[in-house]
């Protein structure tokens, strides 16, 4: 059947790239032979969705022991930045309370350190992984005369210029009464609005970021040998958010025991208690980490399916960490 | 692989693919009759087991058993891709074959008795 062409484009699309090198034409021709019932666009849905859930299967496992790395590399950074968006929402929720907190509950100053401290480290662990992955990428670009890669790369300056823009209008033009709060401030019901878009432009701003550097990496030639080094410094990220996190949540349990009532109170934006804030900060962080850890479990899987020998342009990328990337192989 | 490192094999189960297990099954047992394309397969499975494969479950399955080793793929004929049994997949599959024919045997011998 040739009737409708560009459904079937439409549905073979719904598969990963790396699928479709391999399989692509094959169940294109399939397609074109196939009656498209309601049951076979399900079917191809499914397929598709089963194909990005496993794709090992469609790559074969030499391809997929190279790309799983840089696959498990954008995974952590991705889950880590939605963790630090929630843990700066719970640092942003009891940031006025700390000092009393600090003086006169000092289990529940301890969680807080834990989150503190394993912050700034779990921080570090990102970088020292990331910038070289960030680095060669640029770099890469740079070389490559890559425009697309540059202006993904610029997104973040630009979502960060435009943020603090926004705050300076909501602080300077909108609510200049507010300008005295670093930002504005939340337990003031007339400023509520002002905070929840300046914390939605933030959560904006952060999701544009991290989805331009990812596609970014993920669209650049570098040598998967970046990514496979950039496995341990993910694996410590992850460990550290596992600490965080229970930090996290031993924190709401002291001052459940310790002060009930300081829960009860209404600090969100959205006129919510602390607690249900707690709740959805603890929820978001516990998927992240547990995202991160299954991605890295995936790369650490796979890495007995290396293969014996570089390819020669990726060897001699190790010399600069610059070079092309494995591409899918033809059909098999 | 890196030399020197012993491959481990893979599991020689067709209950190791899920939800793909049926599926492969009939494929396995649709190229035993020998090589056939995706459409071919799907014509042949349906006349021999009254069950018609959608396309997704079909390549979701096929991509399973080449990676497994139990099927291996031909120089394509016009876009179409046929596919062949290997010997490990027509192991798995009288293994599985035999497995289904001791149960059938069994239950059958059961109601004789009824």
């Amino acid at each position: 059947m040739h009737s409708i062409p560009a459904a079937r484009t439409w549905l073979l699309r719904l598969y990963p790239t790396a699928w479709r090198s391999r399989y692509g034409e094959e169940f294109a021709a399939l397609l074109d032979d196939y009656p498209l019932t309601p049951f076979a666009l399900l079917d191809v849905c499914l397929g598709a969705l089963d194909a990005h859930i496993a794709p090992q299967d469609a790559t074969g496992r030499i391809l997929r022991a190279l790309h799983q790395p840089r696959r498990s590399a954008i995974t952590v950074f991705c889950a880590y930045i939605a963790f630090v968006i929630a843990g700066l929402a719970y640092n942003q929720m009891i940031e006025d309370d700390l000092p009393a907190l600090d003086t006169s509950h000092p289990a529940i100053a301890a969680a807080y350190h834990v989150i503190l401290y394993g912050s700034a480290v779990a921080l570090l662990a990102v970088l020292a992984g990331g910038l070289p992955i960030a680095l060669a990428v640029a770099r890469r670009a740079l070389v490559a005369r890559r425009k697309d890669i540059l202006l993904l790369f610029a997104v973040p300056p630009l979502s960060l210029a435009v943020w603090l823009m926004w705050g300076w209008i909501n602080l300077n033009v909108i609510a200049p009464s507010n300008a005295h709060h670093a930002v504005p401030a939340v337990h003031h019901p007339p400023s509520n609005l002002l905070f929840v878009s300046w914390f939605a432009a933030f959560g904006l701003a952060a999701l544009a970021s991290t989805a331009a550097v990812s596609i970014a990496v993920s669209r650049c030639e570098v040598a998967p040998s970046l990514f496979r080094r950039a496995l341990a410094p993910a694996a410590l990220a992850t460990l550290l958010m596992l600490i965080i996190l229970s930090g996290a949540v031993a924190w709401g349990l002291f001052v459940r025991a310790e002060m009930p009532d300081y829960l009860d109170r209404t600090a969100g934006p959205l006129g919510e208690t602390i607690y249900v804030s707690w709740l959805g900060q603890v929820t978001v962080m516990a998927l992240a980490t547990l995202i991160a850890a299954f991605a890295l479990l995936r790369a650490y899987r796979t890495r007995g399916d290396e293969p014996a020998a570089e390819e020669p342009e990726v060897r001699a990328a190790r010399y600069d960490g610059v070079g092309a990337a494995p591409q899918p192989q033809g059909r098999g | 692989m890196r030399p020197g490192v012993e491959v481990v094999p893979v599991p020689n189960d067709l209950a190791d693919l899920g939800h793909f297990s049926d599926p492969s099954l009939l494929i396995l047992a649709s190229l035993a009759g020998g090589d056939k394309h995706g459409y071919a397969m799907i014509e042949d499975i349906e006349r021999m087991a009254g069950v018609r494969l959608g396309p997704g479950t079909l390549y979701g399955a096929l991509a399973r058993l080449e990676q497994r080793g139990f099927i291996a793929p031909l120089p394509a004929e016009d876009r179409r891709r046929p596919y062949r049994i290997t010997a490990v997949g027509a192991a798995a599959l009288r293994e599985q074959l035999a497995s289904l024919h001791a149960f059938a045997t069994t239950g059958l011998a059961r109601l004789a008795a009824i």
